[in-house]
């Protein structure tokens, strides 16, 4: 940013020495060869009640703002215009993608192809599908749009969140849930699983948690979906809802719920592992 | 200052930079300070696609926040009582020496550029920004008279 100097001319007490030594010496931050400008301008300073109280005036203010931007973003506020952007950004996906030829043949469409997010996207919408299906019996399974808002609503907030933290401690990783969504669990406890992070997701509106493990290289998300009216299902294979065939792409999910919490895994892994992760969890 | 990464992850490293300067220019009210930020990103959202490379995010956002600061005008009511001191002080001044001193003193825009932003002269900007002292004195109690600032009669 190419910075001019304040320059205070025609007020009262400002001369044109005023108006020189400040084009020279502001902003004060600024690094400066000592010149024989700069030190004539300094001279002036050290002499001018009316610079030097300028140049204190400026550092006050910066001050002031300075302790103003120690305010953080509320954590609502951040929501709301995520929210906001979700909306804007889902639409413009809407409106500005082609038409593909898989739509129109039947095909399974490919992910990636109009909404370049990537695994996380076709994971969560897998996810989606699987517990807004099981929540909903009678639910039709989401359209793209529907799928691509929601997913674009979680992935802004993953991408953006500030409420997460990186731990493999499964203690730490307890407290965070309690505090971020009321639900009091430490996770998966497994010996091949590591914990690498928690953090807020949201679906569908709903507020909770993905916990992220490390198994001999390969990450498995586990999401913590509170919702009141579920009671205890035994683990379940999610079907992709590419068309719903188990064989699509996608990464494998697997959902289960004990009372209040709905929870799945969904991971890269074969749908064998996933299940023996949970079965000695469990 | 080139950032990498994608549009949303540009705005949740700039969001905590920006919703301070949509404080101070929302006088403190924090409804209209997340209108205006809101507004903002919603404005660089739309346009975000056509920033060529090496665009200065950080500058760009500001510039739009400034721009809708303008827009939006002055805040239908009165701002909360209590909160920081700067944004509370800020009532003290009109929006358009708010955004003024927020591009120059506090965000360190030139002169021109800020002019430029807002339709101004040099002159009409250098007029603005003696609603520093103003500001100064709502902040801090100070004698009106010394830094050759004041003079500019409220608007």
């Amino acid at each position: 940013m190419v910075s001019h100097t304040p320059d205070d001319r025609t007020r009262p007490g400002v001369n044109e020495a005023c108006t020189r030594a400040r084009a020279e010496l502001w902003p004060p931050e600024r690094i400066r060869l000592a010149e024989p400008e700069i030190l004539e301008a300094r001279v002036h300073v050290d002499s001018c009640p009316v610079c030097a109280d300028y140049l204190r005036q400026d550092a006050a203010l910066l001050e002031a703002y300075a302790q103003l931007r120690e305010v953080r973003t509320p954590f609502a506020v951040r929501e709301r215009v995520f929210d906001v952007l979700a909306r804007e950004r889902a639409g413009m996906d809407l409106a500005t993608r082609p038409p593909s030829s898989a739509e129109h043949s039947g095909e399974p469409r490919r992910r990636g192809v109009w909404f370049p997010v990537g695994v996380g996207v076709a994971a969560g919408i897998a996810l989606l599908v699987a517990l807004l299906g099981r929540s909903e019996p009678t639910a039709t399974p989401l359209g793209p749009a529907e799928a691509s808002a929601a997913m674009v609503e979680d992935y802004l907030r993953r991408a953006v969140g500030t409420e997460q933290v990186e731990t493999s401690d499964p203690r730490e990783i307890q407290r965070f849930l309690a505090r971020e969504i009321g639900v009091p669990m430490a996770g998966l406890i497994h010996p091949d699983l590591i914990p690498i992070r928690a953090e807020v997701c949201m679906l569908d509106g709903t507020r909770g948690a993905l916990i992220q493990y490390d198994r001999d290289g390969e990450v498995v998300s586990h999401y913590v979906i509170p919702a009141e009216q579920v009671g205890p299902r035994e683990p379940e294979v999610a079907q992709s809802m590419e068309d719903g065939r188990p064989d699509a792409m996608g990464p494998n999910v697997v959902t289960w719920s004990r009372p209040g919490v709905q929870e799945a895994l969904v991971s890269d892994l074969p749908v064998a592992e996933l299940l023996e992760l949970l079965r000695t969890d469990r | 200052m080139t950032e990498r990464g994608t549009f949303e992850e540009r705005v949740g490293r700039a969001l905590d930079d920006l919703y301070p300067g949509a404080l101070f220019l929302a006088r403190g009210d924090e409804a209209h300070a997340e209108r205006i930020l809101t507004a903002t990103l919603e404005r660089a959202s739309r346009g975000s696609h056509a920033r060529p490379p090496g665009t200065d995010w950080g500058g760009w956002f500001e510039a739009l926040l400034a721009g809708e600061a303008l827009r939006f005008g002055e805040p239908a009511g009165e701002a909360a009582a209590g909160g920081a001191p700067l944004p509370a002080a800020a009532q003290a001044i009109p929006v358009r020496a708010r955004v003024a001193l927020w591009l120059v003193v506090f965000r360190r825009w030139g002169y021109r550029e800020a002019g430029e932003l807002m339709g101004e002269s040099r002159e009409g900007v250098v007029d603005l920004l003696a609603f520093r002292h103003t500001l100064m004195t709502a902040l801090m109690g100070e004698d009106p008279q010394g830094s050759g600032t004041d003079g500019v009669a409220h608007s």
